[in-house]
């Protein structure tokens, strides 16, 4: 079904919507009161919405909104729980940072005399690591000596040696500079040929590829078992 | 903005849980009924409006009085439901369900006063035809038709709380009635 010519959709639909002015609204009004396509066309357009809404209500019908508000507050109330854990975690760990921080002020501070308890307990906890500390500050310092760290070019340098060693180190692992490629010569007795290629020893005969020393000829020996 | 409307959140934002209780009383039913009509899942809209709720417990400090309570937590609503991703079971379970039985029909049909039978029987098959091609509709079509039947709400504040043009409201409203009305209903 179509509108007749007098208004086209998109006024029937404003119409519907109650969005046109009050005077374009009373012109509409009164066309649909003789116009019967755009008065059926604006009565089925109205009606979707209310048909929509009535479907909905419908499904809710038997909802218990009790227990809807019920399932609410319980999520409100884990998530303020678990809020409040959290915030208590993060109180613990501050305090624990603030509490080893005034115990390290604690062993510091000298000329408290009314803890000196405390600080011979502290002074037995902390002295084995103390003394860690101080023999690598000593190790540091010889360092510093044999080569003074002053600036930033300092530590490049030191860096570019350091790599340079492991890298020298690292390609004559896998060179063969130190090796010596040739096969081991076997010393053999003054008589016998000056190296075995290759011998096989089976269980019926043995072979055996030799080379002479002074002519570098091959000698094959053979023999059976 | 109403004056107990503005004591209420005075009350919210100092985290008053009876307050809070009295917001979901009022409100709780409105925004299930929108997020019902938007996703078309009862259980998902459950959900949705317990995280509506829930957001507006975490961010009340953060609420601007320029615009009502409920304004807002509708707002949020309907962004939840368009944002809402739903496995395609349950979008296989949707489409291939009817709302009701079709032999039976809900309870508050049986309060309606109708003339016969086979009038009742017509007017509920074509009711149902319409039904079905709003399942149809995109969610993004659906959410306008939605806020204009269920809250009434004029073009403007659709385009508010939708971000949208109010030129796509207007296409977007008429394309679904258009589409409705080819439903044979």
């Amino acid at each position: 079904m179509a509108v007749c010519n007098k208004y086209n959709m998109d006024i029937i639909n404003c119409f519907v919507d109650r969005e046109l002015d009050s005077d374009m609204n009373q012109e509409v009004k009164k066309h649909l009161e003789t116009c019967l396509s755009c008065r059926q066309i604006a009565q089925e357009y109205d009606s979707f919405g209310d048909i929509f809404k009535s479907r909905i209500n419908e499904q809710l019908f038997a909802l218990d909104f009790d227990v809807t508000k019920s399932a609410i507050m319980n999520k409100i109330q884990v998530s303020k729980s678990m809020g409040q854990a959290r915030r208590e975690n993060s109180k613990i760990r501050s305090l624990a940072v603030i509490d080893s921080g005034l115990n390290f002020l604690r062993d510091k501070v000298k000329g408290v005399a009314d803890h000196t308890k405390i600080r011979s307990i502290l002074s037995k906890i902390i002295s084995p690591f103390e003394k860690i500390y101080n023999r690598a500050i000593s190790y540091m310092s010889d360092l510093l000596k044999i080569y003074p760290l002053q600036s930033k070019t300092s530590w490049l340098q030191m860096a570019s040696l350091a790599g340079i060693i492991f890298l020298t180190v690292v390609y004559f692992q896998n060179s063969t500079f130190f090796y010596d490629s040739t096969p081991t010569v076997a010393s053999l007795p003054q008589n016998s040929p000056s190296a075995i290629v290759t011998s096989v020893n089976g269980n019926v005969s043995s072979l055996m590829i030799l080379e002479s020393e002074d002519n570098k000829m091959t000698i094959i020996w053979y023999k059976e078992v | 903005m109403k004056p107990d409307e503005k004591e209420l959140i005075q009350d919210l934002m100092q985290g008053g849980d009876e307050a809070f209780e009295l917001l979901v009383e009022t409100y709780q039913k409105r925004l299930i009924a929108i997020a019902c009509a938007i996703t078309l899942d009862k259980e998902e809209s459950l959900e949705i409006v317990q995280d509506v709720f829930l957001s507006v417990y975490q961010n009340i400090g953060t609420f601007r009085e320029d615009s009502g309570l409920f304004t807002w937590m509708r707002k949020i609503t309907v962004n939840l439901c368009l944002n809402w991703k739903r496995k395609w079971i349950r979008r296989f379970k949707w489409y291939h369900q009817p709302l009701e039985s079709d032999d039976s029909m809900s309870y508050a049909e049986y309060d309606k006063k109708t003339d016969s039978p086979e009038s009742e029987y017509m007017e509920y098959e074509s009711e149902q035809k319409i039904m079905e091609k709003i399942e149809q509709l995109p969610e993004k079509i659906r959410s306008v038709l939605v806020l204009k039947a269920f809250e009434q709400m004029s073009y403007e504040e659709i385009a508010q709380t939708l971000e949208i043009n109010i030129g796509t409201v207007k296409s977007r409203l008429h394309y679904a009635r258009k589409f409705l009305a080819h439903s044979g209903a």
